[in-house]
């Protein structure tokens, strides 16, 4: 008994100041297209063809975008490009919200996860935010068993059709007012997988969804973002993005 | 049978082959080195696959079905691993066109019980005399008569629809409870129902139910470049990403006939130990928060965590994803990484050693996982058992050493065994292995050879078909991949460690334990849900 | 005045009862009975109350000129408390058993008044009779009379051979009770009970050891102390449930009456191992009831063993008494003889609710196994709510009855530190102990029987499928539930009643000591004022509403508790009743881990709720338990069927009674080759007797 205390004492403090300081990224980003160095659709779409998930697209601007939502990370697209005008923008605030939040959950949100077909990374992720590193209670963050308790769903994987059933009966589950978010490539647009036999290709297939974190896997501070402004408060503002008119996508 | 490889001539038999099979052998074909396929007819099947099991002591590593290219009906491959032998030996029988039924290979290898519910059920091939009718993959909304992975399924049909019933195993007695656990459960933990059926404490019987996060990704890889195949692999499971990835990559170069440089073969040993590191210091944080033991938790999370970081900076990614390509890696860490994985190494041998002590020196903790979940060395070996929790019932079963790859003939791997085959001793598998993993990275870096990481293969010759295997985090995973005329993907299959030690959980839960003993259980085994199912 | 007119109507009516009810048919004959005895119940409550509250005693007397003096029957206030006690029962049963036999149409109904009266009419005879042969014609005809009740469903062969099992074992004791009272006076040729009271000092303490002996197995068979208890647990389940109520409040009150009469009026105990016995087999008894009632599924058979558990916990209470008798701690022996008396009195009430509430159970699902019953609180409301009162109660909770008697008792036991030598401190402290255990091990027993037959969802087409059942079962209910929270909340002024049956057998009362007068002397009772006692003075015809077993050692008033737990619990009731803006309502199914369907086999069953326990004792229990196919191996596929046995042993049945039942039969049959069947062997026989008479008298 004796050894763990001395040894968490001896360990000092690990735990990381954001939200309230600055954080780094660490891993490297979705990309992004530089308007000036890009040639243009017309005489090169090596990008748009190269990319497993379709998630570049022209979307009628003059150069093509990079959807983050689908972006599975895999850096095809700026190994491609013969002017390196694609590259990737390692970004900590990447999440995407839908509308405003209500500001019921401002002092504390309680999450619950359901795993509805993920590879696992975004679980180990979800998982690490306990950890000393992140500990989102800090924030008054708390992971919950009970739908019932819950006030945020948290989503990962594609919604197989084999989960699709449980993942309604959480939310149906949930006490309002509660909110919806898709974690990772899979939830908010497919990922890879997409739209298949077993699946339904992203949770806003299934149920409506408040905010979209991206990433194959987002690392834990994009995790702790997207908490701390589903909980309604202001995030980094510097670089808070919302996302409007997301309709349903073939 | 032309896409199995080579055909091989008498004399090229290995001398067991004549004496074990005998006069049921049709025909004979080598692929990449190491790898034969026998053809033997359907109704011989079973009887060969024992005669294989028995005499030559061969596990089951693998079972894959596909349809003919050509249209000519269905093949079954029964992939073995003998122990004495060296190589993969594959039994293969066809299946005539409208033929959907053979007899089932599992009253003879228990270890086959699984792949051909999940055959019966994905492709419609029905074994005869199998002791189990239950489906496994299909679920009860699933339309009836749907089998995806026939080619006449299309993979954009999704399949919902109907109401069935939830089943529900009841073991007959007065007062017994079935306790359902899951799909939703703990607080970020993969989807799988277990029932347990219980009288109130005591666990009388307990099915693990999964293939909720069936995702298709075997269809998914069907029709698209071997190249593309290393983004499917790397997302069967997000903690095992480099294994997977490593195992595909080198069916894909066993495929092309390339081997990939010596630096990169170095280099792919180290991340595939760091990749066991940080799954095994997250595994025994699982099994201390199972128990109650936070801080010991907390301080394993701060290992997993470190070594995530280091991941990143090495690769970019934590998961150590976009990293492998057939032929080689994509590129090699920057200088200033390797400086600091050198230096941090040995930091995080002490600190997880340090852990592991005082886990170890804390009965609350010890004593939740002495006995509990004994999975018996002969229940191990009839269901096919790989990686830690087969080592720790006495099996020393590890494919780095039995069928070295990558830089691992260099680098002999010492394997961590126990006999208890308990909670405790899968813990202490675990320790044993982080610390040797660690060595292994150390050596690695210190004889690392000059030259480059490689160059990615382009292109794949056509009808052919390889095997690739890595001993992942949790164990053995074994994949195969057949291309098509065009040089695209014909058939892709994954065993997936999970696969074959899944089966044991349930009879080790129902081995004298109480309810309370289920999350030590659960934890101790570690298994991934997401490669299983996949 | 008052007590005579009332036995009076009470007999008029129990004879209009035997005589009238079998001769109407059907139906209107159940009724006519059941108003009959239960207008009997009431007069003969009346009359008690009117004796315990200081009147006349009443007496009356036969003569029957065979020479053994007149048959006198007298109701003093000991007798008064216990046909109280009887009376309170009987009238629940009178409520509840036209409703309750509806369903029983048809079959031999007739009889059923007419029995139900004449054991009233027996019990009443039994607890005023002041002779021995009264004494024990009345007993008989209450023995016989039970035995016709329970075996009234007699198609059934568990049903009779329960019955006989009670009929014969019963009769043994009486045996026993007969042969105790003629040792005590039939030698001098005395049968009345006020001669017997003034010979007993002068007999001979051999002869006093062994009254008390037989009185202790003959009574104690009928008041169910182990071991004697087996019939117990076979006749409760078998009977119908409102016999069974009978049998549990008013048979079994009627061994402990006999016993206290015999061993504590009759005799004066005063020795100090019959106080170590009756304690010892007290707790013994105590720990046998609440094991056994633990682990079974049958909620009648859960019911029967609490009461050899409550038993057990009266006689432990006599035993103190004896105890601080003979020490000479004389009011502490008339605390812990109140307290037996009380604890009799608060278990037939609480008990007779739990059996009338079993049986409406029984009645509207036709199941009595719990693992199959389940969410009848939502389609039995009203039964589910007088359950729960038991439960409440036999948990001993405040502010109901079981509260006050356990309390009370616990109080009385741990007065042993005032004993001189160490050896009784121990025996009582070791008691305590075990009575703690008990106590403890009950409550998870009564949670249990409420939770699993009423609480969540049913577990069975037939626990769906049930509905409320008729106003007068529930009004029987209601009456003896009231008569729990009048036990419990007014106990103070019941307590004073309940002195004068202690005084009745005991040199001192204990009223005066722990019902300090609070209200008449507030001066000398300032520290108890300071705590509260001062409340609700004048509104009732008490001195106090404090009980103070003993003065500075411990306090506490029901009254007060009943006041001011609804007080503590309407404030977050408030709360929740009006909560805050925005908020609202919604009705969802089962949450169980996002399955699609939740059914009631999910749920814990009634063998699972103590399956802990059971292996915590195993070896006591002698838990037998295997599962099929055991092999880990062999049940990995889904498609097994496995199977689950366990089973636990009765300990005095299999290791007690059966080894002499086995080797009686044995002697039996071995003494059954004399009756040959050959008529020259009679003959034989025969001739040897009549010479064997003509040596031994020299004729």
């Amino acid at each position: 008994m004796l050894g763990w205390i001395v040894r968490g004492l001896a360990g000092g403090r690990v735990t990381t100041r954001y939200p309230f300081a600055a954080g780094d990224s660490r891993v490297s980003g979705v990309p992004e297209v530089d308007r000036d160095a890009c040639a243009g659709p017309g005489s090169c779409r090596l990008c748009l063809e190269v990319c497993p998930t379709a998630a570049v697209g022209l979307n009628g601007a003059a150069v093509p975008e990079v959807d983050a939502r689908r972006c599975i990370l895999c850096a095809r697209c700026v190994e491609a490009c013969p002017r390196g005008a694609v590259r990737p923008v390692p970004r900590v605030e990447s999440a995407l919200l839908r509308g405003p939040v209500p500001g019921l959950f401002r002092r504390s949100l309680f999450v619950r996860h359901v795993d509805a077909g993920s590879c696992n990374a975004c679980e180990s992720e979800l998982a690490a935010l306990t950890n000393p590193f992140y500990d989102v209670s800090r924030l008054g963050v708390f992971f919950v068993t009970s739908p019932r308790h819950a006030d945020l769903l948290v989503v990962t994987g594609p919604v197989t059709v084999n989960m699709a059933g449980a993942l309604k009966r959480t939310y149906a589950a949930m006490p309002g007012p509660k909110l919806v978010m898709a974690v990772g490539a899979c939830a908010c647009g497919g990922g890879l997988v997409g739209k298949g036999y077993a699946t339904h290709g992203g949770v806003d297939r299934v149920l409506p969804v408040d905010l979209y974190v991206p990433g194959c896997p987002p690392p834990p501070l994009t995790l702790i973002d997207a908490l701390v402004r589903a909980a309604g408060r202001a995030g980094r503002a510097e670089t808070q993005k919302e996302v409007t008119g997301l309709a349903g996508r073939a | 049978m032309e896409f199995f490889g080579d055909f091989l001539a008498r004399e090229g038999w290995p001398p067991w082959l004549g004496e074990v099979l005998g006069a049921t052998v049709r025909e004979v074909r080598a692929a990449a080195p190491g790898e034969l396929y026998v053809r033997v007819s359907a109704q011989a099947l079973a009887v060969a696959c024992g005669q294989l099991a028995a005499r030559l002591e061969a596990r089951l590593a693998s079972v894959v079905a596909l349809e003919d290219p050509q249209g000519a009906g269905h093949w079954l491959v029964y992939t073995f691993r003998p122990a004495r032998e060296p190589g993969w030996v594959s039994l293969v029988a066809s299946l005539p066109p409208g033929e959907t039924g053979y007899h089932a290979v599992t009253p003879v290898v228990p270890a086959a019980a699984w792949y051909e519910r999940e055959n019966r059920d994905l492709f419609g091939l029905v074994p005869h005399g199998h002791p189990d009718a239950a489906p496994l993959v299909r679920h009860e909304h699933w339309p009836p008569q749907t089998h995806p992975l026939r080619r006449d399924h299309p993979r954009e049909a999704v399949l919902t629809g109907r109401d069935g019933e939830f089943p529900v195993f009841r073991v007959a007695g007065e007062g017994v409870q079935q306790y359902p656990l899951g799909p939703v459960r703990g607080d970020v933990m993969e989807a799988g129902h277990f029932l347990i059926n219980t009288a109130g404490e005591e666990i009388l019987h307990c099915v693990p139910r999964l293939f909720y996060k069936h995702r298709g990704l075997e269809k998914l890889a069907e029709g698209r470049s071997p190249g593309d195949l290393v983004l499917v692999a790397e997302r069967l499971s997000g903690t095992s990403t480099f294994a997977h990835s490593l195992a595909c990559c080198q069916a894909l170069e066993r495929l092309a006939g390339v081997e990939a440089p010596a630096r990169a073969r170095y280099w792919r040993v180290i991340f595939a130990e760091l990749e066991r590191m940080y799954n095994h210091a997250g595994d025994i944080a699982f099994m201390a928060a199972a128990s109650g033991l936070v801080t010991g938790q907390a301080q394993m999370a701060i290992v997993k965590e470190k070594i995530l970081r280091l991941n990143a900076l090495l690769s970019g990614s934590r998961y150590l994803r976009n990293l492998n390509v057939p032929g080689g890696l994509r590129r090699e860490p920057a200088p200033g990484a390797v400086a600091e994985l050198r230096r941090i190494l040995p930091d995080l041998e002490h600190e997880f050693g340090g852990v592991a002590r005082l886990l170890m020196d804390t009965p609350s903790f010890v004593d939740r996982l002495e006995t509990t979940g004994t999975v018996p060395a002969d229940l191990a070996r009839a269901a096919g058992a790989v990686g830690p929790v087969a080592r720790a019932s006495g099996l020393p079963l590890d494919a780095r050493r039995d069928t070295p790859y990558a830089a691992y003939d260099a680098l002999t791997v010492d394997v961590a065994t126990e006999t208890e085959g308990d909670g405790l001793a899968r813990f202490r598998v675990r320790v044993a292995e982080f610390a040797r993993a660690a060595a292994l990275v150390r050596r690695a870096l210190e004889e690392l050879p000059p030259g480059d990481v490689g160059r990615p293969v382009t292109s794949f010759p056509p009808c052919r078909a390889a095997l690739g295997w890595a001993e992942a985090p949790r164990g053995e995973a074994v994949h195969w991949v057949m291309t098509d005329a065009d040089g695209k993907v014909y058939r892709y299959k994954v065993r997936a460690p999970g696969f074959c030690n899944w089966p044991v959980f349930g009879p080790a839960a129902a081995n004298g334990n109480i309810l309370q003993d289920f999350p030590p259980l659960e934890s101790s085994f570690s298994l991934s849900v997401a490669d299983c199912d996949r | 005045m008052r007590a005579e007119l009332s036995l009076t109507l009470a007999l008029a009516s129990g004879g209009v009862g035997i005589l009238l009810a079998p001769l109407l048919p059907g139906r209107t004959g159940i009724r006519v009975g059941s108003l009959a005895v239960g207008v009997a119940a009431l007069c003969g409550l009346a009359a008690a109350a009117a004796v315990l509250a200081g009147g006349p005693p009443v007496a009356a007397a036969l003569d029957t000129g065979y020479g053994y003096g007149p048959l006198t029957w007298r109701l003093d206030p000991l007798g008064a408390h216990f046909a109280a006690l009887i009376s309170m029962v009987t009238l629940g049963v009178a409520l509840f058993t036209p409703g309750y036999l509806g369903s029983f149409a048809g079959r031999r109904l007739r009889l059923f008044p007419a029995l139900l009266n004449l054991l009233y009419l027996g019990l009443l005879g039994v607890v005023g009779a002041s002779h021995v042969a009264l004494f024990l014609v009345a007993w008989e005809v209450a023995a016989v009379c039970a035995y016709f009740l329970v075996a009234f469903d007699h198609e059934d062969p568990h049903v009779t051979s329960a019955a006989l099992t009670m009929l014969v074992m019963g009769e043994a004791g009486s045996l026993m009770v007969l042969l105790g009272m003629l040792m005590l006076g039939g030698a001098a040729g005395i049968f009345d009970f006020d001669g017997l009271r003034a010979l007993a000092p002068a007999l001979p303490s051999a002869t006093r050891d062994a009254v008390f002996l037989l009185m202790l197995v003959g009574f104690g068979v009928k008041a169910g102390l182990v071991p004697f208890h087996v019939w117990l647990p076979l006749a409760h389940p078998a009977a119908p449930g409102n016999v069974s109520a009978l049998l549990s409040g008013a048979i079994v009150g009627l061994g402990v009456y006999g016993f206290t009469r015999t061993v504590f009026d009759l005799l004066g105990a005063s020795t100090v191992w019959w106080g170590a016995v009756l304690l010892l087999l007290g707790a013994l008894g105590a720990v046998t009831g609440v094991l056994y009632a633990l682990v079974d599924r049958d909620l009648k058979r859960v019911l029967a063993f609490s009461t050899v558990e409550n038993i057990g916990l009266v006689f432990v209470g006599l035993g103190a008494a004896v105890l601080f008798r003979t020490a000479g701690l004389v009011y502490f022996g008339a605390l812990a003889l109140l307290t037996a008396l009380l604890h009799t009195f608060n278990h037939a009430a609480y008990k007779g609710l739990l059996f009338l509430g079993a049986a409406a159970v029984h009645r509207a699902t036709g199941q009595k196994n719990m693992d199959l019953l389940g969410g009848l609180i939502r389609r039995m409301p009203h039964t589910a709510a007088l359950f729960l009162v038991g439960t409440v109660a036999i948990a001993g909770l405040p502010p109901l009855n079981g509260f006050v008697s356990e309390w009370l008792t616990f109080q009385a036991l741990l007065q042993s530190f005032r004993f001189g030598g160490t050896g009784l401190k121990l025996l009582v402290a070791l008691v305590s102990a075990v009575l703690a255990l008990v106590a403890a091990l009950s409550v998870t027993c009564f949670l249990r029987a409420f939770g699993i037959p009423f609480l969540a969802q049913p577990r069975s087409q037939e626990a769906a499928a049930a509905r409320e059942v008729s106003p007068g079962m529930r009004l029987g209910m209601a009456w003896l539930a009231g008569a729990c929270l009048f036990l419990g909340v007014l106990a103070p002024w019941f307590i004073l009643y309940a002195d004068q049956a202690v005084t009745a057998c005991w040199p001192a009362g204990a009223a005066a000591q722990l019902l300090p007068p609070v209200f008449l002397q507030p001066a000398s009772y300032a520290a108890l004022r300071e705590l509260g006692g001062g409340l609700l003075a004048g509104y009732l015809p008490v001195p106090g509403l404090v009980l103070e077993p003993a003065p500075g050692f411990s306090s506490a008033s029901p009254t007060y508790l009943a006041l001011f737990i609804p007080l503590m619990l309407l404030l977050p009731l408030l709360l929740a009743r009006f909560p805050g803006r925005g908020a609202r309502r919604e009705a969802g199914p089962v949450w169980a881990g996002a399955i699609p369907t939740f059914a009631g086999n999910m749920q814990i069953t009634a063998t699972g709720f103590t399956n802990s326990i059971v292996l915590l004792f195993r070896s006591v229990y002698r838990l037998a338990r295997e599962v099929v196919p055991a092999a880990p191996a062999a049940q990995a596929h889904w498609s097994q069927r496995v199977f689950y046995r366990s089973r636990i042993t009765l300990f005095f049945e299999e290791h007690v009674y059966r080894p002499v039942v086995r080797r009686v039969r044995d002697l039996a049959h071995r003494v059954s080759g004399l009756q040959s069947g050959n008529v020259s062997a009679y003959v034989a026989y025969i001739l040897v007797l009549v010479v064997l008479v003509l040596v031994l008298y020299r004729v």
